[in-house]
């Protein structure tokens, strides 16, 4: 993992005592909140519907056991005792008061964490594949290329002031696991013929209220020159992106109004002015920050466990677990763990004190210290040798962090919706909670086999509706809250926005249609098909009727 | 957005602790059905004024109005879904969690913003 070097440490803590200046000003009267506003939104402090809302950084979904720790404490000291993990692969906690958050942020300083830039229109937190690193597929660790960015990106004076928000995506591995089409950048590390590492860039993707698939701007950027790239797209969209209107400010419009092959050539021509002398050493500061993610020195190992196989025989439940919750690992004898936080009819993504402590400590004795949060709002264990994985279920049976629904029916991603976003016009986390204790049934999970329903409680799209298999919008109509089902997204390579299946749903009814649309995929089905897959073949129209045979 | 009512209670947060709170007639509460009402256009513009001096006086953040309807006992109740939630003070899905019910606390001169060291 990254250290801060003394740099890092001074840039935090000069930033808290900074906002901490800030708050005082605030509480005395000498900074009204037409001043103030953007002050704590560049600190990560939101109002909402009930109370002030905390975002913190997590880069790129990494963070230590320690840290994790931290954040159960904070969550336990200044807040109500749980947190709220994210689709942006960051944690949300709900309930902070505004006189406590420069203490909050001295002690995430503690640990090398912070909540700059976790809104305002900036380079937001840069994601990434949750398998970094880990991954069977991967080429290579898209962490250091993440890192990079973060350094180059935090407080950059010329990119401090953009049209909109703007956020990076990186993969580095063969399967599209961070959803790199559908940011503003998104970056994709590959080996060119002569064996030369690289990116393949993308840009202009995004959801909101206007999703868009990004266009590929370039197939190879040497890694030499992945800031003066990323620099030039950002200029681009610094001098043409529209600030007359926010809700067209984001570089998507600009790409697509103007074209792709404009774009492309626009950014082309900003590319050639800027000089190769004048950049940072890249090549030289990945190597620097590579030494911190350097691969562990994995044990040699079986790649199969006789004491797993042992367990597995045993016990039904742990089989059902490891079917489900473990992903590929690059070394044999290890495995990627999933921790679930979709457990039946609870909040998608929330973690209390106790649980985040609980996964601190799977993380210690089972994972080398090191944890990730992913865009499903999941917590994963990067590196599991497959003989602990028993001793890991039973630790995470007792902090009831075992759920195995990994990318199954009821992992829903939901967004917090109004039941706490000022901005919601409806609910999602009671939608999801109904729509998993309807297919509670594990066996009746595994049947239906790997499905994204993904709800959002307005058009904002937090909750990533638009790539889900199943995307649910909660909206106003007529005084009440109503749900507009879309069918078909795709977050991976395959991408594809989902499309809006017909008449929203009121509150009670979605549950109802979704059942419905299951049963008829598992009756249609052919053998060995996916929902998306039978979704491809009999068409949207024909999926869309059975959703619309419950109503 | 909400409807248009005859009646309006006035809701804010508060600026130190974050919660939502209302204008009663004795000061700020996080009881909204102690909330004062007022009834018509004129009587709402002056509720919001008084409650914009205390946004104005560092007291509270985000002043609006809130159309109501009053119940039998004289009570305001929110006709928006969204302000319904809002007078909850806690998420929908999570019935006992403890509500950030303040002390009610003073509006206008006799309540001006402590200075709070942080």
């Amino acid at each position: 993992m990254y250290r801060y070097d003394e740099f890092d440490h001074q840039f935090v803590r000069e930033r808290v005592a900074q906002f901490r200046g800030q708050v005082e000003r605030r509480l005395s009267g000498a900074l009204n909140e037409e001043e103030f506003k953007p002050l704590r939104l560049m600190n990560g402090l939101y109002l909402q519907l009930h109370a002030y809302m905390l975002r913190v950084a997590i880069p790129y979904g990494t963070l230590s056991s320690r840290q994790m720790r931290k954040l159960a404490d904070i969550a336990e000291r200044y807040d109500r005792g749980y947190g709220h993990f994210t689709t942006r692969q960051n944690i949300q906690l709900n309930w902070p008061k505004l006189k406590d958050v420069p203490d909050i942020l001295d002690e995430l300083a503690d640990v090398e964490m912070h909540a700059i830039q976790t809104s305002g229109n900036c380079i937001r937190n840069v994601t990434a594949d949750p398998y970094s690193g880990v991954a069977a597929d991967e080429i290579a660790d898209p962490r250091p290329t993440c890192e990079l960015l973060r350094q180059w990106s935090s407080n950059h004076p010329e990119f401090s002031f953009l049209p909109r928000k703007f956020k990076i995506a990186v993969t580095g591995a063969g399967a599209d696991r961070a959803v790199i089409k559908f940011h503003d950048i998104g970056l994709r590390i590959v080996e060119s013929d002569e064996g030369r590492v690289g990116y393949e860039v993308w840009a202009g993707g995004g959801l909101g209220r206007t999703p868009m698939i990004g266009i590929k701007v370039r197939d190879f950027v040497p890694a030499v020159d992945l800031l003066r790239y990323v620099e030039a797209i950002m200029r681009v969209y610094n001098a043409e992106g529209r600030r007359d209107n926010k809700y067209k400010a984001r570089i998507k419009i600009l790409v697509h109004e103007k074209g792709g092959e404009a774009f492309r050539d626009a950014v082309e021509g900003e590319f050639a002015r800027i000089p190769l002398d004048e950049s940072i050493p890249v090549e030289k500061e990945l190597a620097r920050i590579q030494q911190f993610f350097t691969p562990p020195a994995y044990e040699t190992l079986p790649d199969t466990s006789e004491v797993l196989a042992g367990s597995l025989a045993a016990q039904p439940d742990f089989a059902r677990w490891v079917r489900v919750n473990t992903r590929p690992h690059k070394a044999p004898g290890y495995t990627i763990a999933v921790i679930s936080l979709k457990p039946t009819g609870g909040a998608p993504g929330d973690a209390t004190a106790e649980q985040i402590r609980a996964m601190a400590a799977a993380a210690d004795k089972f994972s080398l210290g090191e944890l990730r949060v992913s865009a499903e709002q999941n917590i994963i264990l990067p590196y599991v040798k497959k003989s602990d994985l028993h001793a890991l279920w039973q630790d995470l049976e007792d902090g009831e962090l075992a759920s195995a629904n990994a990318e199954l029916i009821s992992d829903v991603v939901a967004c917090p919706g109004l039941d706490y976003c000022a901005l919601a016009t409806a609910r999602s986390i009671p939608i999801a909670q109904e729509i998993t204790e309807r297919f509670a049934d594990p066996a009746l999970q595994e049947k239906i086999g790997p499905i994204r329903i993904k709800i959002s409680g307005c058009i904002n799209a937090c909750g990533h509706h638009h790539v889900g298999d199943i995307g649910i919008l909660g909206l106003e109509k007529t005084g009440a809250e109503a749900y507009q089902i879309t069918l078909g997204g795709d977050p991976t390579d395959s991408a594809a926005i989902g499309e809006r299946s017909g008449p929203g749903f009121p509150a009670e009814g979605v549950a109802d249609a979704i059942e419905k649309l299951i049963h008829f995929y598992l009756e249609k089905r052919r053998d060995g098909e996916n929902f998306r897959q039978t979704y491809q073949r009999l068409g949207h129209n024909v999926m869309k009727e059975a959703l619309y045979a419950a109503h | 957005m909400a409807k248009k009512s005859a009646f309006n209670i006035v809701t804010a947060n508060h600026l130190l602790e974050g919660h939502s709170v209302f204008l009663s007639e004795d000061g700020w509460t996080g009881d909204h059905r102690a909330a004062r009402i007022a009834s018509g256009p004129e009587e709402a513009a002056e509720l919001e004024a008084l409650a914009q001096a205390d946004e104005d006086g560092n007291r509270v953040v985000g002043v609006y109005l809130v159309a109501v309807e009053v119940d039998e006992s004289g009570a305001p109740e929110p006709i928006h879904y969204r302000e319904k939630m809002r007078v909850r003070a806690r998420p929908s899905f999570w019935p006992d969690a403890p509500k950030p019910r303040p002390a009610r606390f003073p509006a206008g001169d006799q309540g001006k913003a402590q200075h709070v060291s942080i």
